[in-house]
């Protein structure tokens, strides 16, 4: 510790000293309530000031729930919605499409609409093409499909809507595909 | 008197001090979830993959997904993220052996950590059961 560390711990000491006099001296000297009513007002302004400190530092590491994003309304398009490939690429609606590995399809949901889909699985070792339609985080559809399926879903509102083939396989000469044809979106209103 | 005055100099001072770390500290937003592709079944045995869409505020973020047995989590996939951006992309492939099926607790996870932070603060944590059904027989496959 430096010497201006030690002058500065004297003076300190020196001073709460001299505040314990004080306060020893003025304790004595007056009522005791009134020394407990200072005291009282003293902690409840500290109090407050640290609350109010604290709450608008935020709190750094706090788990939060992952919170869903509705989309922004000019990336809407109630005309003409598309569907869009991993990779940007975008294919107006209705559209049709093979998939021949594991991908993701999305388009996006101005409000409450209705998806069509004409669905064809192959299957390898018993287990169909799966195909999982989510909104948000919302699984909206989810099965192995084995032949054709026709498939009408109600999308709850605006927000992003994935169509995904998840469990691609091949053995040959088996392969497990998906074909999504038809697919359409529509909206129905305000639900 | 000369009490109380040194109560409200030391409350100001505190609160001067508190609220400059306050804003020392990166103050993100959450990220938020766009949409999120998951099987919510699964047969033992069959592979498949997760898709999902973030938003991520500015900063720098971790995202890690994970398929869980009751507690034990083996991560899928690991990557990082420079906010702000939507970030869409594959989260890995999950699958589950027979052991499994008797864990009563399969579920997948997705944590996005917030890198700014010495400590990585867990920003975001999702987390969805998957139902697991034992593998079916082949008769179908050639």
């Amino acid at each position: 510790m430096s010497q201006r560390d030690d002058h500065d711990d004297q003076k300190v000491h020196s001073d709460t000293s001299a505040a314990a006099q004080a306060l020893t001296a003025r304790h004595a000297g007056r009522p005791a309530a009134k020394y407990l009513r200072e005291l009282a007002l003293g902690s409840a302004l500290l109090l407050g000031a640290v609350l109010l400190a604290l709450r608008s530092s935020g709190a750094p590491g706090t788990v939060a729930a992952l919170a869903v994003a509705v989309p922004a309304a000019q990336g809407c398009d109630l005309e003409a919605p598309a569907l869009i490939d991993a990779n940007g690429a975008t294919t107006p609606l209705p559209a049709s499409v093979t998939l021949y590995s594991n991908v993701f399809l999305r388009v996006l949901a101005c409000g409450p609409a209705g998806l069509t889909v004409q669905a064809t699985g192959s299957t390898v070792e018993g287990v169909g093409a799966r195909l999982v339609v989510a909104w948000q985080g919302t699984t909206l559809y989810d099965e192995a499909i084995d032949g054709d399926r026709s498939l009408s879903l109600q999308v709850p509102g605006a927000g992003w809507v994935v169509l995904a083939f998840v469990n691609d396989r091949h053995e040959p000469p088996a392969d497990r595909n998906l074909r999504l044809t038809d697919i359409t979106l529509r909206p129905t209103g305000a639900p | 008197m000369r009490y109380l005055l040194a109560l409200v100099v030391v409350s100001a001072a505190l609160f001067a001090a508190l609220t400059a770390f306050g804003r020392s500290v990166p103050r993100a937003e959450a990220p938020e979830l766009l949409a999120l592709a998951y099987p919510t079944t699964l047969y033992v045995g069959e592979r498949a993959a997760l898709y999902g869409g973030f938003s991520v505020p500015a900063g720098k973020y971790e995202l890690g997904a994970y398929a869980c047995e009751a507690d034990a989590c083996r991560r899928l996939t690991w990557r990082t993220i420079d906010g702000p951006q939507e970030n869409w992309g594959g989260l890995g492939t999950v699958s589950f052996g027979e052991e499994a099926l008797n864990a009563h607790d399969t579920s997948i996870r997705v944590k996005i950590f917030e890198r700014s932070t010495p400590y990585a603060a867990v920003v975001a944590n999702w987390s969805a059961p998957v139902k697991l059904l034992p593998a079916p027989s082949a008769e179908v496959a050639p």
